[in-house]
């Protein structure tokens, strides 16, 4: 009787191991900032309509804040704050004012899914 | 404001998993007789946890705004509290979750004079254990896994609520073990615990395995980070609570016949069982706030 069990969920025990072996799983931290657009090392050439923050976790929109701040220490009037299509990693924050030339410091603070929040800062150069 | 996030845990999952506990053994491992000698000191017990888990409830939500939001002042702004219990994955278990802790506490005090009441009060605590399994790491991988990953914690959360919530009703009814009127009932409640515990005991483990490994699947094991080395410290204690429970049921129960040694031994290693799920409680409530890595 036991062996009758066991031969019918072994089939479906080992498919689900290696079904969770081969599944592309990142590293699970609380959340960190992977990716933005404009990007951290070369300077743009026009300047950006939006910005675009890409985390490791899935964000809650309610607690996300993004504040950018010229050279000039003033902070840029920013637009609307959503989260990027079919994807809730993704902060997209819309920028209102045509920024000039200059560095700009993108300072952030977001609360993942579960819960934890997560603060940073990172730069980007507008540079026509 | 960590410090009192993981005081505020440690109560909630305390008060959650004995409820659970104490209403199951009452439910399905005490016999009629044993089951009325229970009910009072389950009852007052009840109580204590239903209120317990209610406040802390209530507090870790306020906490929780004060986390997500701009520290102190916001753990008693209703906008923000409102803003996570309204807008946040974490506020929607939540709210659920809180509504059915809010249940628990009239039935506690009203509604556990028949079997039916405390049927229910097991019915609702399984949901509202349940439910501590939706929130928190659990959360942290999407799609199916993430499904899996949910009823995985979900699974862990009610196995160690049956093994973990059963030992206090159990060291109770230990003591009528050598009662001539219940001593039959007793031995009854302490073979079905020791049958159903092993089941508990194993999805218990497994699940706990499955949790950790999705968590640190691909993490650089390294034991300097806290959460890693407080991991480490709670497998250790599950070890310890492993041995216990078997040496428990195997060198200590067949002892128990014939007003052996037994019955007082099984006293002894159930009151350390407690002491050490007591310690895995309070890793657990730290853990659940660490990052993995």
């Amino acid at each position: 009787m036991k062996n009758v069990h066991i031969r019918r969920w072994a089939p479906a025990a080992i498919a689900l191991t290696l079904l969770l072996v081969a599944a592309p799983l990142p590293v699970y931290a609380h959340a960190e900032l992977l990716e933005t657009v404009p990007g951290q090392e070369q300077p743009v050439s026009s300047a950006p309509k939006e910005l675009r923050l890409a985390f490791s976790e899935s964000l809650e929109l309610a607690f996300a804040n993004v504040t950018v701040t010229g050279d000039d220490g003033q902070q840029i009037e920013l637009g609307t704050l959503s989260l990027a299509p079919m994807d809730n990693k993704t902060v997209i924050v819309t920028v209102a004012d045509e920024l000039p030339s200059g560095t700009y410091i993108v300072e952030y603070s977001m609360v993942s899914n579960d819960g934890h929040k997560i603060e940073g800062s990172y730069t980007f150069k507008v540079a026509p | 404001m960590d410090q009192l996030l993981y005081a505020v845990r440690f109560l909630h999952y305390s008060a959650a998993l004995q409820l659970f506990g104490l209403a199951i053994f009452q439910t399905w491992i005490a016999p009629p007789r044993l089951q009325r000698t229970l009910a009072g000191p389950l009852r007052q017990l009840a109580i204590v946890a239903a209120t317990i888990l209610l406040v802390s409830g209530v507090a870790w939500l306020m906490l929780m705004a004060g986390t997500m939001g701009s520290g102190w002042t916001d753990t008693v702004n209703p906008v923000v509290i409102n803003a996570v219990a309204s807008k946040t994955s974490f506020g929607q278990v939540w709210l659920s979750h809180l509504l059915i802790s809010a249940s628990l506490l009239p039935l506690a005090v009203f509604g556990l004079g028949s079997s039916a009441g405390w049927a229910a009060l097991s019915l609702l605590c399984a949901f509202a254990l349940g439910s501590l399994g939706l929130i928190g790491h659990a959360t942290i991988v999407d799609g199916f896994v993430g499904l899996l990953n949910r009823l995985s914690h979900v699974l862990h959360a009610l196995s160690s609520g049956f093994w973990l919530g059963s030992l206090l009703p159990l060291l109770l009814s230990l003591k009528s073990l050598s009662s001539l009127e219940l001593g039959s009932d007793a031995n009854l409640a302490l073979r079905k615990f020791s049958g159903l515990g092993h089941y508990a005991v194993a999805i218990a483990l497994a699940t706990g395995v499955f949790n950790s490994w999705i968590i640190l699947r691909q993490a650089e094991l390294n034991i300097a980070v806290p959460y890693q080395a407080l991991l480490a410290v709670k497998v250790g204690l599950v070890g310890v609570m492993l041995v216990l429970a078997l040496v428990n049921r195997y060198i200590f129960v067949p002892r128990i016949p014939n007003n052996g040694p037994g019955a007082r031994l099984l006293w002894k290693g159930t009151v350390a069982e407690i002491f050490v799920s007591a310690a895995i409680i309070a890793l657990l409530a730290v853990l659940g706030v660490l990052s993995p890595t």
